[in-house]
């Protein structure tokens, strides 16, 4: 995967250079958000509708409720070389379906422990809370993984399949 | 007590309260401990209880449904059956439970070394974080008379070497995990000897969607025995039972410890504790930390 | 598969960062799409007729909308595809606005980035299945758990709309707390004058059924199909054939304290709680009839003229069926006697405010007088003491319980009004007094009654000859103060009731850490609850005041009445959907379901040749979260909309 530009819109993907190092500075990791509909997804319409700025590395996945992530997509991520994956839900109490978030905080919890033990930068998964009134924390949260990831690197590890 | 074990296993097979007892015999080599399934009053007299019963028979219990099936179960053999009555696999109606108390299983391993008597034999890893104990649930309780306490000191600290691990730096990590598991040749044994693993298709297996490479390859291996572990989490007893089954020695019982010890520290959750226990993934705590979100 | 897909410029809203045409090109190359365009705004109707006709004239199967947030248009495009004849559940929005074209620069990459997003929506919509609304009948009658003036306003909403509605009340008569009040605050309006006409209306609607002495059993079902276990406890009078003459309980030799005066007056053994009782029909406390102790007297059902004793009356449990529940089981004081400095209960002249009440009011057990219990004499000196309970974490609740301070102005006011002579002091940490009226209601307490507030805890009361030495600080002075007063009035707050918990349980409704039931949403969801078809009002939900309970039942009605007027229940198809040949039947997903939406149910195994248990989801109760999709180890359980399958498609072209 080429990781030194982000728009790789072809529709066969170039996997053959996986293993350069890009240089620090030229690389662009991709990111993937799994947004809770009902307030993290709100809250990335709220910076679109604020006009808040932030890098386009983000691909949002939207689900229903951060109760609906299953470990598996974020390991299909990690495992496809995707660069970093944040899961963003409501904030505790505010659940749409008032415990979603309190089962994915366990279940992430663990699996976070898990994926650092056996040698996965902990910053490539990641976890937040962002209402839908947080347009702003939302681009924040953005730029600031985006950074995070950069400093972390290429997923160079792996994605070899692709 | 083997002596009070067999009579206990007759009584249940002539009253007829069990159709099948579940037990362990002494294997061909003579030392050995291995899985017998008797029905019969005189087959009673094979059975065997001491420090080479290793295996988890519970596993075997959930391929008898709707009989009755007597089993001879240690403590941790009898917090896999709790979990799985936990979770519906079984029916506490159906099974008998022998209990026997144990102060330790030998590794066994160490029984190729040409060691033979148990004072000169390791006993197995799993057993030394584990003090000598009753099982917490039983219907029969075989007492340990005349089998002197062989004197398994619980480590001081059982996760010991997990912390030292994770004091590694992620590098380290990463390198050692990945020489483990490239030797994964993903023949699932692991799977197949676990009480826990009755899943109908498991998800390494399914197509639609195919969750993770099915080949073994690093991403596939890695991803299978995170989500192995993972779907252990507040389930695995430590039984040990598949790292003793991996046929390439992939260190997995390092691996559920992990996740052990960080129920332990996060939701001061133990597998198996009771009947009545939610199961970890379907309960939560409204004071769950949550340092690690932003 | 063909899959059309539609970029819109949005005016210059999008296109102003994003090169659409080259989107709409690069979509053409996807897989499975067969036509791509771009328009304007595709969410006019010449846009919609756009995708419209080229539905018709590609045959297209699938529709991706690459414009704005699926919240803003998913419902505009779900129809617009229905209407060309293409299921509306095999459509998908790509989010190239708020995602994408406002937030980034113009330029390449942003115009990759909608590219990619329009890949990933193509991606999901290729594994979208075809989804039908689902229906569930409704059974057109409204439970009412508590005959108090939120239940009693309930059922009068309801049955004014022409539907029936079914009070079951606890105690042997409707009218909750409110009966008991003597005055209502700010107008002091009498309560009885303005509830009796309630109840009475109630009682004689013929949409209304009212079962009291009785008490919810169990409760299973769900929206619009609750079956509901009602126990009738024995009331030992024939409600059919008494005509509530009276003869009975005039003879009765028994007397024991009233409930309903707070033991300040004396009730017989067979007994109408109250004289405008609904019904108006007595009932035998077996704990204090002789027959039931001592198996002797029988006098009660010797005089009565109509044969309506029945001592060998038994627990009835009747079923019904209900589509909709109200709960409006209220609240209980809170008991003060955790209050040691305050003499725990054991001073007879230390009462609380519903004794006041009743002490006050002119049918009451004191005839309207205001006096010592102690020795019956009248009370000039009364010292009120608000949040008893109330915003004290250490022994009370964390809440302000809201009208104590209002019912307190009350007490002072009525208590100069029954006794000009009398002298009332109030100790309070904050007045409260935020409702129409009620501001000014507490001045004219302070500037025309002359009752002295003080700001300020009270710290200990102890008894000095007939006297209560009331001491405390008012710290906008400073001053300590002492007060020797006849009377102690503590204005107790509001609290769950005691069995709230196991209520909740039944109905499987959340509830906070003060065993408050728990709302749906705490500002726009207020009456509902995250189960769908109960709905809550008055204070079984947080402490109300009549107007605030008489409001929120009106509310819990109407959304009740929303759906007794529904020929059946839609619901959305996004729902969750069991794979029984992948279910173990663990039960990891029922444990989890906030909603309890999932069962078990047993299926025969071919394949095993057995029958093994295996769950399913109730399809009326789901409301899609897919809390158990990820609950289930085995991917047994899927959810419509957002399966596995479609996200692992999306992230498969990441």
């Amino acid at each position: 995967m080429n990781k030194s530009q982000i728009p790789d819109h072809s529709p066969q993907k170039n996997s053959g250079d996986r293993n350069l190092k890009a240089p620090i500075k030229d690389f662009e990791p991709k990111i993937v958000g799994f947004l809770c509909n009902w307030c993290s997804y709100a809250g990335a319409d709220l910076a679109g509708t604020s006009r808040i700025k932030y890098p386009p590395n983000i691909r949002v996945i939207r689900v229903p409720c951060s109760g609906r992530v299953n470990p598996l997509f974020v390991l299909n991520c990690l495992m496809n070389g995707v660069d970093g994956v944040l899961v963003s839900g409501c904030h505790i109490g505010d659940c749409h379906y008032s415990e979603g978030n309190f089962y994915a905080r366990r279940r992430f919890a663990i699996l976070k422990r898990l994926l650092e033990y056996i040698g996965i930068d902990p910053r490539r998964f990641q976890m937040a809370w962002v209402s839908a009134a947080e347009g702003e924390r939302w681009a924040k949260l953005v730029g600031e993984l985006v950074e995070e990831i950069k400093e972390a690197g290429p997923n160079e590890h792996f994605g070899g399949n692709r | 007590m083997n002596v009070e074990l067999r009579k206990k296993a007759k009584e249940l097979l002539k009253t007829k309260q069990v159709e099948m007892i579940i037990g362990y015999q002494r294997g061909p080599d003579g030392i050995s401990a291995t899985p017998v399934f008797i029905t019969r009053e005189e087959e009673a007299e094979n059975l065997i209880w001491d420090v080479y019963c290793v295996y988890n028979l519970s596993n075997y219990l959930k391929d008898f449904p709707g009989k009755k099936i007597g089993i001879i179960a240690k403590e941790c053999d009898v917090r896999s059956i709790i979990v799985l009555l936990q979770e519906n696999q079984l029916k506490r109606d159906d099974i008998f439970i022998i209990g026997v108390e144990c102060s330790g299983v030998i590794a066994e391993h160490t029984l190729a070394s040409g060691k033979e008597s148990p004072g000169e034999l390791d006993f197995d890893e799993k057993c030394k974080a584990c003090r000598p104990s009753t099982p917490r649930l039983y219907d029969y309780l075989v007492s340990q008379k005349d089998q002197k306490d062989k004197g398994v000191l619980p480590e001081e600290n059982p996760y010991q070497d997990i912390r030292k691990f994770e004091a590694k730096s992620i590098e380290e990590r990463f390198k050692f995990w990945q020489e483990e598991f490239s030797r994964c040749i993903r023949c699932y044994a692991c799977r197949q000897i676990c009480p826990m693993c009755y899943c109908p298709r498991c998800v390494a297996d399914q197509t639609m969607p195919t969750w993770f490479s099915r080949a073994p390859d690093l991403e596939g291996n890695l991803a299978w025995n995170v989500i192995r572990a993972f779907h252990l989490a507040g389930r695995c007893i430590d039984c040990g039972e598949c790292e003793r089954a991996c046929p390439v020695g992939i260190p997995l019982r390092e691996v559920n410890k992990k996740i052990e010890k960080d129920i332990k520290e996060l939701f001061d959750y133990e597998a198996g504790a009771g009947v009545d226990q939610k199961p970890l993934l379907s309960c939560f705590d409204q004071n769950d930390p949550e340092d690690f979100i932003r | 598969m063909k899959i059309g897909v539609f970029t819109c410029h949005c005016g210059t809203n999008i296109a102003a960062t994003v090169d659409v045409e080259k989107v709409a090109q690069a979509a053409a190359e996807f897989p499975g799409v067969t036509f791509s365009t771009a328009y304007n705004y595709m969410c006019s109707d010449p846009g919609q007729n756009i995708v419209k006709k080229a539905i018709k004239e590609h045959a297209l199967d699938r529709v991706v909308i690459a414009s704005c947030s699926p919240s803003l248009h998913e419902k505009t495009f779900r129809k617009c595809v229905e209407d060309a004849g293409i299921n509306p559940y095999l459509v998908e929005m790509a989010n190239i606005r708020e995602h994408c074209s406002w937030v980034h620069p113009e330029g390449e990459q942003t115009t990759a980035k909608a590219i990619e997003l329009v890949r990933i929506a193509v991606a999901k919509v290729s594994r979208d299945r075809p989804l039908e609304m689902t229906y569930t009948p409704i059974e057109k009658k409204v439970l009412i758990i508590g005959g108090g003036i939120a239940g009693i306003q309930s059922a009068i909403d309801i049955a004014f709309a022409n539907y029936p509605a079914v009070i079951v009340e606890r105690e042997p008569s409707i009218g909750g707390r409110m009966a008991s009040f003597d005055k209502t605050f700010p107008t002091l309006d009498c309560a009885a004058c303005i509830l009796t006409p309630k109840m009475v209306t109630v009682s004689q609607s013929e949409h209304v059924t009212i079962h009291t002495y009785s008490e919810i059993e169990e409760v299973t079902g769900y929206v619009g199909n609750f079956t509901v276990k009602i126990r009738k406890k024995p009331r030992s009078v024939d409600i059919n054939k008494c005509t509530g003459c009276g003869v009975c309980y005039g003879k009765c030799p028994v007397r024991v304290p009233s409930e309903f005066d707070q033991g300040l007056g004396k009730r017989p053994a067979i007994y109408i709680p109250f004289p405008q009782a609904v019904p108006n029909v007595p009932v035998i406390d077996r704990e204090s009839c002789l027959w039931f102790t001592e198996q002797k007297c029988g006098i009660c059902q010797k005089v009565c003229p109509f044969g309506a004793i029945d001592y060998d009356m038994e627990d009835e449990i009747i079923e019904e069926k209900f589509g909709a529940i109200i709960v409006a089981t209220g609240f209980q004081q809170f008991d003060y006697s955790v209050y040691g400095e305050y003499g725990y209960g054991k001073f007879k002249n230390v009462i609380t405010g519903l004794h006041f009440e009743r002490m006050v009011n002119s049918s009451g057990p004191t005839g309207g007088k205001i006096i010592k219990p102690s020795d019956g004499k009248e009370a000039r000196e009364v010292v009120f003491i608000q949040c008893i309970g109330s915003r004290d974490e250490q022994k009370g609740v964390p809440y302000c319980s809201r009208l104590c301070c209002m019912y307190t102005a009350k007490h002072a006011l009525l208590l100069r009004e029954h006794n000009p002579d009398a002298q009332a002091y109030v100790f309070y940490i904050d007045i409260r007094a935020a409702g129409k009226n009620y501001e000014e209601f507490v001045k004219k307490v302070q500037d025309e009654y002359g009752a002295i507030y003080l700001r300020g805890r009270v710290s200990r009361i102890f008894e000095k000859g007939d006297k209560l030495i009331v001491r405390g600080a008012d710290t906008l002075s400073g001053a300590q103060i002492e007060i020797e007063a006849d009377l102690v009035v503590m204005a107790t707050g509001l609290v769950a009731m005691p069995d709230a918990v196991s209520l909740a349980q039944m109905l499987h409704i959340p509830y906070d850490q003060n065993n408050l039931f728990t709302e749906a949403h705490p500002k726009l969801a207020p009456v509902e609850t995250i189960t769908s078809g109960i709905f809550l009002t008055g204070a079984c939900q947080a402490p109300k005041d009549i107007p605030d309970a008489v409001a929120t039942a009106s509310a819990a009605s109407v959304k009740a009445l929303g759906l007794m007027v529904q020929d059946k229940l839609a619901r959305e198809p996004l729902i969750a959907r069991v794979i029984p040949e992948l279910c173990s039947g663990c039960r990891a997903c029922i444990e989890a379901c906030p909603f309890s939406a999932i069962e078990t149910e047993e299926i025969e195994d071919l394949r095993l040749r057995r029958k093994r248990t295996v769950v399913k989801v109730i399809e009326g109760v789901c409301t899609g979260c897919g809390i158990c999709t990820t609950a289930c180890r085995m991917s047994a359980i899927d959810l419509e909309g957002f399966s596995n399958r479609q996200i692992m498609e999306e992230l498969a072209v990441l």
